[in-house]
């Protein structure tokens, strides 16, 4: 059933590892969800069309666009941000290849392009650099020209698939 | 824990911050209290603005007011770099699709925005200028002014607004039309397209008047010059306003000057509350452009190869206001010769008014549309003329000390270098191009007028524990100038990076910084921070040799320790010895400007940024797809600083440069922005950026900057046009004159060719 836009939904949803149940317009994207409701301000709005991959976050594993994905349509779901990729204080691989490969600049498409580069290395062990491009075309980067996000990527899957 | 980058390099200190989640940019930034604005924009491109219908709005939930230009009268509500000429909300006229009419704000963003679609404003409609064809010929000029000088961009406007026209510059030197025997004269009109920075995050402020004071927490490239300008308009002193640049999620100089801050200051005044104004991205899209230009170019050359003569005519669309185009315009020319050395010279440059939004500051203002059409015809004479195209253009090199420009800054680098690097890096062991391809090489050589403003200050504190604090208020837009900065102090002092903090961005905690862009940090702000340090390092050279009962010349200061013959004390020893216990810190101050300090040579640019480049392109004969396969950027640093920082810089401005060249056009009907998202503005994405991109850097020592360093990170976006558009022409034959060109141009271009290339 879609609800109409002035409902009050209720929505329990497990964020980084931790559960929540609350009330939300049937209007609320994830992305107010998470910036507003919870503080979760690592995820970052950008085209707001669901064309640029800034707001990248993985429901379930897979990655959306927070910023049209109906906050109503969490309910039930494991959702990951940046903020809960690094475990116990560790890094993850991603984090840590973007770090060493320099494949940040003013990080704005960092938190997105990080989420979506983990649900390719989730899903496909070893992929070429083909597909690592193809992977991130979704993502728009306007400060490094891709090259060294690239690299990190490919250090990361050499790493976690030797 | 992270130890290195690849490349053995510190890591840059924003990184963990950025791959986390960490970092704070304007739009995470709460207040108490805080409201949200939305801004009702005009939906026509030039009219008269005859009311302002807004009670359904008022009435609407959540709305606290809805601001008009008539709430501003106490006010002085203009703003401009340059010339004072744009109104904070418009009054009588509106001139652009987008411009603001009126703020509504409201307790949410959402509540916000849907009061202000119900905002009705009365226009009668005034005729459009929509090319700057018309523009020179319009019954109705766009500006009445006269206007006052915005007095924070030091440039004397010369406009005629019966025609439309913002500025006008020339230079000439010689006669170019007395042609030397056997002369190759080439003729041609270059188009370049409005096109959109496109920094990922979109413009934001946050302001907050109490009454006294404005703190302001923006997007602002050049906290300073909005600060100046927010004083202005509220009648403060500089003293009772804050400007403040969390991290900013890319500038590219669509966030320079002043752009949207006024509209989140008038909305907090009227209310006496904290006011947010996140602009969508579509609004942002209409917020600021590179200008789209229409460049004449004639070149001269002797039947030797040498570049004889340059004519450029250059016309700039600045759209409905001047912000900082007539800087641009006058950077541009700069490009019409440089490299080379040019006998005889004609130039000219109009920045003419549209009822477009206005176009502004972009990564090297102005340079690219003037650069490329200038190489294109080098590219050329090198054909018809049966020489090397390397080798004409080393021919044709300026050498060091030459002044290209009377009273400008002579070349003050070694360009035979650059270019020698340039052809070592060339792959010419590649394997052909697969079947229904073809393939070509360009080359391109460009060097841009830089470095901006020579006024910068910086601090540097050293505390007890002999640890410092950096203040400077360059600002950082992922450039990477918050880690070149630390890496300066980090070399002079010799203390790990852990021990350099630094403050940044802010007008309340770091001293005057005019401007971050124009790659000028590492030079410019950086020079005022070395001489912040050397003010400390005498100061601790005085203490040690008090310390040590020896003469001051006898100490060394090195290493985090002054030594001196018998003797040895560190930082923290010598603090404690000027304060007499474990309290305290040393100040010392650095400044850089023109004026009585004079630090750099007048007339400008403060430095020469040199790029240099070769592009290899494929084409698919079947589609027309243009792919650069590999390409190769050299630039000039002088020293290194932060090497994974150059090379990032080079990466992205070698891709953005494939956006203006191949994919990426503003384009407008009756005003109208009909290319406002990427669906229909296509931003290059990883599958169009080269699987291969080389760098490679001069480092000659001699540039103006601390350690000899020169600045980047603006330069390479300019070759890369010519050198994609030379190597089309190698590859297919095809004449480009227009950019960008695209697939479909490229498929009917092949389908035109008399001798259709081998499928």
């Amino acid at each position: 059933m879609i609800p109409d836009t002035n409902d009050q939904i209720e929505v329990s949803v497990r964020v980084n590892g931790i559960e929540h149940h609350l009330t939300v317009d049937a209007g609320t994207t994830t992305l107010e969800l998470l910036r507003d409701e919870l503080l979760l301000t690592g995820t970052k709005l950008s085209c707001g069309e669901q064309r640029c991959g800034v707001c990248t976050v993985l429901v379930d594993g897979r990655p959306i666009s927070a910023c049209t994905y109906l906050a109503y349509e969490l309910r039930g779901t494991e959702v990951l941000t940046i903020e809960g990729l690094a475990s116990d204080g560790e890094l993850d691989t991603l984090q840590t290849t973007f770090v060493e490969e320099n494949a940040l600049q003013c990080g704005f498409c960092t938190p997105g392009m990080i989420m979506t580069a983990r649900a390719l290395l989730n899903d496909i062990e070893r992929p070429t650099e083909r597909q690592i491009r193809s992977a991130l075309s979704g993502n728009i980067c306007r400060c490094t020209g891709y090259d060294a996000i690239v690299r990190a990527v490919a250090s990361a899957r050499d790493r976690e698939a030797p | 824990m992270i130890g290195h980058t690849t490349s053995g390099a510190v890591p840059r200190s924003d990184a963990v911050d950025k791959v986390t989640g960490a970092a704070r940019y304007t739009g995470d930034l709460r207040l108490p209290g805080m409201l949200h604005a939305a801004l009702v924009r005009s939906s026509r491109p030039h009219a008269r603005r005859s009311f302002v219908e807004s009670s359904a709005a008022r009435q609407a939930p959540g709305v606290v007011a809805v601001i008009t230009a008539e709430d501003l009268e106490a006010l002085d509500p203009w703003f401009g770099n340059i010339v004072l000429d744009r109104p904070v909300l418009a009054q009588d006229v509106v001139r652009f699709v987008g411009e603001p009419v009126a703020i509504v704000v409201a307790d949410t963003p959402a509540r916000a925005r849907a009061a202000a679609a119900v905002v009705h404003v009365g226009y009668e409609d005034l005729p459009v200028v929509d090319s700057v064809e018309s523009a020179l010929e319009a019954a109705l000029p766009i500006h009445q002014g006269p206007y006052r000088p915005g007095g924070i961009s030091a440039i004397q406007v010369d406009p005629d607004l019966g025609r439309n026209i913002a500025h006008r510059h020339r230079r000439s030197r010689g006669d170019v039309d007395d042609l030397p025997d056997g002369a190759l004269v080439l003729d041609d009109t270059f188009r370049f397209p409005a096109v959109y920075q496109y920094a990922m995050e979109p413009h934001t402020a946050l302001a907050r008047w109490d009454g006294e004071q404005l703190e302001v927490w923006s997007t602002a490239q050049h906290p300073f010059a909005v600060r100046r300008e927010l004083a202005r308009i509220l009648g403060l002193d500089l003293a009772g306003v804050r400007v403040s640049a969390p991290y900013i999620g890319g500038g590219f100089g669509s966030k320079s000057w002043t752009k949207i801050e006024p509209l989140a200051a008038v909305a907090s005044w009227v209310l006496q509350a904290p006011v947010r104004l996140a602009l969508t991205m579509q609004e942002a899209m209409v917020t600021s452009r590179r200008h789209n230009a229409e460049v004449e170019v004639r070149s001269v050359f002797t039947p030797e190869g040498r570049l004889h003569a340059r004519r450029v005519h250059a016309r700039f669309d600045t759209g409905a206001y001047t912000d900082n185009g007539p800087q641009v315009i006058a950077v541009a020319l700069d490009a019409a010769i440089a490299p080379y050395d040019v006998a005889a010279y004609d130039l000219d440059a109009v920045a003419v008014f549209t009822n477009t939004p206005p176009a502004g500051s972009m990564r090297a203002i102005g340079t690219p549309q003037v650069h490329w059409g200038c190489e294109r015809h080098v590219d050329l004479a090198a054909d018809r003329l049966g020489i090397d195209p390397l080798e004409l253009r080393r021919r044709n090199l300026a050498p060091r000390g030459r002044h290209l420009f009377p009273r400008m800054t002579p070349v003050d680098a070694d360009l035979a270098s650059s270019l020698d690097l340039l052809e070592a890096a060339l792959d010419d062991d590649q394997e052909p191009p697969l079947p229904g391809r073809v393939r070509g090489r360009g080359v391109a050589l460009a060097m841009t007028g830089a470095g901006g403003s020579p006024i910068s200050t910086a601090w540097i504190r050293m505390h007890a524990d002999g640890s410092v604090t950096v203040h400077a208020a360059s600002t950082e837009l992922g450039q990477g100038s918050r880690t070149a900065l630390r890496q300066l102090v980090v070399r002079r002092l010799g203390l790990p990076v852990t021990r350099v903090g630094l403050v940044a961005g802010d007008t309340r905690s770091a001293p005057y910084d005019q401007s971050t862009g124009a790659s000028r940090t590492t030079t410019v702000t950086g020079r005022a921070l070395m001489m912040a340090v050397d003010d400390l390092l005498t100061q601790l050279r005085a203490i040690a040799a008090d310390l040590g009962g020896v003469h001051e010349a006898s100490v060394e200061v090195a290493d985090g320790k002054a030594t001196w013959p018998g003797g040895e004390a560190d930082y923290a020893d010598l603090v404690a010895h000027e304060f007499g216990s474990a309290g305290g810190e040393l100040l010392g101050h650095g400044a850089t400007g023109g004026g009585r300090l004079a630090t750099f040579e007048p007339g400008g640019p403060l430095f020469w940024e040199v790029a240099m480049s070769a592009a290899d392109v494929e084409v698919d004969l079947e589609t027309g797809q243009a792919r650069v396969t590999r390409y190769v950027a050299v630039s000039d640093v002088g020293a290194v600083v932060h090497g994974p920082s150059i090379r990032g810089q080079e990466t992205g401005a070698v891709v953005m440069g494939i956006g203006h060249t191949l994919s990426e056009t503003l384009r407008f009907s009756e005003g109208q922005l009909i290319t406002p998202d990427l669906a229909s503005y296509h931003v290059p994405i990883a599958t169009d950026a080269p699987f291969e991109i080389v760098t490679d850097h001069v480092a000659n020592g001699d540039g103006p900057g601390p350690f000899g360093s020169r600045g980047i990170g603006e330069g390479a976006v300019v070759p890369v046009a010519a050198s994609i558009t030379n190597a089309l022409r190698r590859a297919l034959g095809v004449e480009v004159t227009r950019l960008p060109v695209t697939t479909e141009d490229l498929w009917r271009a092949i389908e035109d060719l008399p001798t259709p290339p081998q499928r």
